[in-house]
């Protein structure tokens, strides 16, 4: 049994820049989330903020109340606020059920609460972001949030 | 077959995209060589063996990578992260060793 | 047997039917043992000669008892009978013959033996004329084979999931077993798979207890998982491996919550090969008579199911382990008349004679006497002096043991051959595999090589049981030149069927090594693929079936269209609508009518399926000036500009729009088809070719919703619906950008038109799109405002000469779409180096015209243009037709096209032909501007 309940954040930005700034980056970063930026593959929560490291140089920060992107420079900042769609997934067969779909080891000690991963779900790019043991929360874009729910769906009715 | 990202893991290659061979060279932008063009552009290799070629990892992290493959069994030899922040992840991860 | 059999209940009858008949069992009987129980002999027909066959194994490597299971969507054929497990209700049918088993009349076949042997398609049914194959081949194919399939749609469900391990143990036998205890003994994370429903392997046969004991313990350890019913069929690169997990065949239909079947790709650290080995027959003529049999099998007949397989049991072994099965048959019970012993003596031959068995020692069997069943064995001496005949009605026969090295060597070991026990061992093996048990040969009894009792003795001596290959057969093949493995294998079909060879490779290469006199050891295998063993193709899909073979991506007006009577269609992975159908209307008459509101009113469509990337950094004009043939560094900002990307090999890859928000800020939109690669293009050119530019390039398309509105009266539309911007010609010319409000929603307006007609692009932030679309609708009511699809779309694109994917086909340049002069000449750029080949500026390269039909018929897009007026003899193709229309402006079919020499054929006409329908329309070739050349409704 897993429960799916969807949201929208009310602000989403990527955050994006280069190396030869890093210290600005971080202080920027650090900023906006009230905490250091987290490493790659790490998420970092703040309040109602998180903010991810997906890639060198490129973060995804969520607001859940209305927020200011963080200061360019040295930040490129792209609004994705409409783009995507967070599905909370909670329940004791969580890790069975991302196991019909995800292309990584979803299992806690592999992907462990804070961890996040990118990957295809069915064709769809997804964000995954495990929250705790029995929750994560999963990012897919705007156009792919119907498709995605049907997906587990039917996934889920196939019991673990 | 499985690539290892050096950002994600190791991953199924359906995650990627093929981004061709990285023994060529692109001639400079201003170059009007012929031949040089014809052959970024379409002479390859084929070789049974070591290969070092492109891939994205499109349905993931969406890094360019460049790796050694061996086209006889899949087996992927070293995985390089290519872009902008190459050198200092690489730096980062030398200095953690 | 009265009783006995430690998998049966016999407290629990279970009734079925097989061909017609009502069969009982019990409880944990598989088919193959409720049979044989009941004293059916026969249970199949040959593939080729139509023999009457009878149960040889007891396991997955049953080459005859094959049946076809259930009806309708359900229908199986090709299940070995031993490994469907016996359930109330279950209905079975034997395969290949035809009007019974017991009496087939196509075993009249077995008399063209000749004409049907080995390779026998290249060589008989040749004549008399050359398409007399065509007769022949319907009767050969109905003759022979094995099930029928099913016609009707499978109604069950298939699951797919991804397992990660540290250790995969394949087998669960006693090695299996144990491998898999040490594992979860030292906390590592192990799947156990077994194809069968019981965990034990060879270990039910000895103690049966210990199992039980092993299998508790297993279960107990949070970090084991235990998968029954499940073959691991693939072995894959990267530690990957697959395997089916059956849930629901052992169940007359699968319940409402359960999958069927599940399909596991398994990710392992390590694998342990625990197959174990199934027991080889022998050659011999007349092997396949229903009562000869594996001895083993009679073992586990008698032991597991409490079966005796016949009342007159005579063993035929090369191996002491054959006189222990003796032994052991005889203390169960069993009428255990003699043992056959090619060898000169045994070791334990005395207590065999001990028991009442007598033994033959230095004989073997010559030819069986019997025709739906053993009657006798006629024996021979292996000196080639004749032996006597013995009654018997079974052959237990026990010549050695196969290990299952099939996954290994799909990993890449070669097999190795070992001349003591006679048979092939899995050989070195890639790094994290290890073999156990007897698969790695342990406890395999050393076994003497058989003389060849075939070259002596006539009579038809099987090698392959299930595609009826003969030790004749392969020698044919040797004399013939097919005598390597590969080619043996692929000109007799030896180890083709769906056992794949498991009780006939060995002896197959035996046979092969005698034709040539070498060694079995110099020949090697054939290359073992997955499957290991038949998968259902429902297993394969899993769940991409139906509604769930690939994700729809929806824009947020979809419900809108759905709403407003609009035909969708599926467009890569996107769902847009065709055409909004009114009462009364088919989608041609539906788009005629919109086509028609957006040239004299205003029309509003949904372009949210275009792809949008976001471009920042200090370097974009750079960037774009590299990738776009015309200039982009030049853009003002609140400008948009057309733009033209070129592959590296001169050929237009994507056309889209360029939007300058800022000095350092572009939003670039692409077609829908192509969103995905020229995306990928940017960030390759940014990671591999110029990594020292500071641009970042991210896709937007889920974050804006985009609307175009069309028409003569776009302007008055927007200017009712935005707040924020002026809208006159002179405030916002042709290509501007501007940021505006829809009530309190920020929206970004671009002044662009794809339909010739005066037209904005509408973007709003995804959530807020449907909104704004109703706006736009409500604001352009009072001018009649219609919604549009793509057929309307593609009529007016078509009617302006625009180009779009059907001319982006990956062959034209910009020169030859007739937009030559949008490439500067001062920058390189993408493509621009390899522009000037010869081959691109040829004259007489195909280039865009467009085409009007010259009378009432279509002119289809993959028409080839042509100069002959005879449709039966249309000449050479100048060309072909690569978007089609009815116009609604003209009021006649036109098209768009590639023809050679382009405009220099300006007023000819020319024919387009599609031989395929049989049709040849005469068609003007004119200008592709179609509509309003001079673009004056465009403009002001």
């Amino acid at each position: 049994m897993v429960e799916v309940v969807v949201r929208r954040p009310a602000r989403i930005f990527q955050a994006a820049g280069w190396p030869g700034e890093r210290a600005a980056l971080d202080a920027a970063l650090g900023a906006w989330l009230g905490d250091p930026p987290p490493e790659l593959g790490w998420a970092r929560s703040r309040g109602s903020r998180t903010g991810m490291a997906l890639a060198p140089g490129r973060w995804l920060l969520l607001a859940e109340t209305p927020a200011l992107p963080p200061d360019t420079p040295p930040l490129l900042v792209t609004d994705l606020s409409a783009a995507r769609v967070v599905l909370r997934l909670t329940g004791p067969d969580l890790e069975p059920l991302l196991r019909k779909g995800v292309g990584f080891d979803p299992d806690a000690r592999a992907f462990p609460p804070g961890r996040v991963a990118q990957t295809l779900i069915h064709h769809m790019p997804v964000l995954l972001h495990r929250i705790d043991a029995p929750s994560a929360d999963l990012l897919v874009p705007s156009s792919w949030a119907q498709a995605l729910r049907d997906w587990f769906d039917d996934a889920a009715a196939g019991s673990p | 077959m499985l690539i290892p990202c050096p950002c994600c893991g190791p991953r199924s290659v359906a995650e990627f995209t093929y981004g061709g061979d990285a023994t060529l060279v692109r001639p400079p932008a201003d170059s009007t060589d012929p031949d040089a063009w014809c052959r970024y552009v379409y002479a390859r290799a084929n070789p049974k063996g070591a290969h070092l070629e492109l891939w994205q990892h499109s349905g993931g992290c969406r890094c360019w990578l460049r790796v050694v493959r061996d086209t006889a069994n899949h087996t992927i030899m070293r995985v390089e992260l290519l872009g902008p922040w190459a050198e200092a992840i690489e730096r980062k991860r030398v200095a953690a060793e | 047997m009265s009783a006995g059999g430690r998998l049966v209940d016999r407290a629990q009858p279970v009734h079925a039917r097989f061909d017609g008949q009502p069969l009982q069992g019990y409880a944990g009987d598989t088919l193959a043992s409720a049979l044989l129980a009941s004293g059916r002999r026969v249970v199949g027909r040959s593939f080729k000669y139509h023999r009457p066959r009878g149960l040889l194994a007891a396991g997955p490597e049953e080459p005859n008892a094959l049946v076809t299971l259930r009806d309708g969507g359900r229908r199986e054929p090709n299940i070995p009978a031993t490994t469907v497990e016996l359930f109330e209700g279950l209905v079975a049918e034997s395969q290949n013959r035809w009007p019974s088993l017991d009496h087939d009349l196509l075993a009249l076949f077995g008399l063209g033996g000749p004409l049907l042997q080995a390779g026998f398609y290249y060589k008989t049914f040749m004549g008399p004329t050359a398409k007399a194959w065509r007769l022949y081949e319907p009767w050969i194919r109905r003759a022979a084979g094995l099930g029928r399939a099913g016609r009707d749609p499978d109604p069950d469900r298939y699951d797919k999931a991804s397992l990660w391990c540290d250790v995969l143990v394949i087998g669960a036998g006693p090695a299996g077993l144990a491998a898999a205890a040490e594992a979860a003994g030292s906390g590592r994370r192990v799947v156990l798979a077994e194809q069968t429903p019981r965990l034990g392997g060879s270990g039910l046969l000895d103690d049966s207890d210990a199992v039980v004991a092993a299998e508790a313990a297993l279960a107990a350890s949070p970090d084991v998982t235990i998968l029954r019913r499940t073959t691991v069929w693939g072995a894959y690169d990267g530690m990957v491996l697959a395997a089916v997990e059956r849930l629901a065949d052992h169940l007359p239909a699968p319940p409402p919550d359960l999958p069927r079947q599940r399909l596991w790709r398994i990710h392992a650290r390590e694998v342990v090969l625990a197959t174990g080995a199934v027991e080889r027959p022998m050659v011999f003529p007349g092997n396949d008579l229903p009562g000869v049999m594996l001895a083993d099998a009679v073992l586990r007949y008698a032991l597991l199911w409490g079966v005796a397989a016949g009342r007159r049991i005579a063993v035929l072994t090369n191996h002491d382990r054959g006189h222990e099965v003796a032994r052991r048959l005889a203390g169960l019970g069993l009428q255990v008349t003699a043992v056959i012993d090619p060898r000169p003596t045994a070791a334990t031959a005395a207590e065999t004679a001990a028991l009442g068995i007598t033994v033959y020692h230095g004989h073997l069997v010559a030819a069986v006497e019997g025709r739906h069943m053993v009657r006798g064995l006629r024996l021979a001496g292996v000196d080639g002096s004749a032996g006597p005949v013995l009654d018997a009605d079974t052959l237990a026969v026990a010549g050695g043991w196969t290990p299952l090295v099939q996954l290994a060597s799909q990993a890449g070991a070669q097999p190795i051959w070992d001349e003591r026990r006679q048979t092939f061992l899995p050989g070195p093996l890639p790094t994290g595999w290890r073999a156990v048990g007897a698969c790695a040969g342990d406890g395999l009894p050393e076994v003497a090589p058989l003389p060849d009792v075939t070259r002596r003795h006539r009579g038809k001596a099987f090698v392959d049981l299930q595609n009826d290959v003969t030790a004749e057969d392969v020698r044919l093949a040797v004399r013939e030149g097919f005598g390597s493995v590969e080619h043996l294998k692929r000109y007799t079909t030896l180890g083709m069927a769906t056992d794949q060879g498991r009780t006939s490779s060995v002896n197959g290469l035996a046979l092969l090594a005698a034709a040539r006199d070498v060694p079995i050891a110099e020949l090697g295998t054939t290359r073992f693929r997955p499957p290991f063993a038949p998968v259902a193709l429902g297993a394969l899909a899993g769940r991409s079936r139906g509604a769930h073979l690939r994700p729809e991506r929806r824009t947020p007006m979809h419900d809108w269209h759905l709403a407003h009577g609009a035909e969708m269609y599926e467009t890569g992975l996107w769902l847009r609508p065709r055409a909004y159908l009114r009462p009364g209307e088919t989608v041609a008459t539906a788009y005629v009518r919109e086509a028609k509101a957006v040239r004299e009113a205003v029309g509003i469509v949904d372009v949210s399926t275009l792809g949008k990337i976001d471009v920042q950094g200090p370097d974009s004009a750079t960037f774009l000036d590299r990738l776009y043939c015309n200039a982009m560094a030049s853009l003002p900002v609140g400008k948009a500009r057309y733009g033209l990307m070129l592959r590296e090999d001169g050929m237009v890859f994507d056309d889209g729009t360029a939007w300058r928000l800022g000095p350092d800020r572009f939003l670039v939109t692409t077609t829908t088809a192509n969103a995905a690669t020229v995306l990928g293009h940017l960030e390759h050119l940014l990671a591999v070719v110029w990594p020292e530019l500071r641009v970042v390039v991210t896709s937007v398309t889920d974050q804006w919703a985009g609307m175009a509105v069309a028409g003569p009266h776009s302007r008055e539309v927007l200017a009712a619906a935005l707040d924020g911007v002026e809208m006159s010609h002179a405030a916002f010319p042709p290509m501007g950008v501007r940021e505006a409000r829809c009530g309190a929603i920020p929206v970004l307006v671009a002044r662009l038109s794809f339909s010739g007609e005066r037209a904005y692009e509408v973007y709003a932030p995804w959530t807020e799109g449907e909104a704004v679309w109703r706006r736009l609708l409500a604001a352009g009511e009072p001018f009649g405002i219609v919604a549009y699809g793509l057929e309307a779309m593609g009529a007016l694109r078509i009617e302006k000469g625009h180009v779009a994917g059907p001319e982006l086909d990956g062959r034209t340049t910009p020169a030859d779409l007739g937009l030559g002069r949008m490439v500067s000449r001062r920058k390189s750029f993408v493509g621009s180096a390899m522009l000037d080949r010869p081959g691109l500026t040829q004259a007489s390269r195909l280039q865009l015209v467009g085409l009007i039909a010259v009378d009432r018929q279509p002119v289809r897009a993959g028409a080839h243009l042509v100069e002959s007026a005879d449709r039966a003899k249309p000449g050479r193709s100048l060309g072909h037709v690569t978007s089609w229309t009815w116009s609604p402006a003209l009021g006649r079919y036109a098209a768009l096209g590639l023809l050679e020499g382009g405009l220099r054929h300006a007023g000819r006409r020319l024919w387009a032909t599609y031989p395929l329908r049989r049709e040849h329309v005469p068609v003007e070739v004119v200008h592709p501007c179609l509509y309003d050349r001079e673009g004056a409704r465009l403009d002001g």
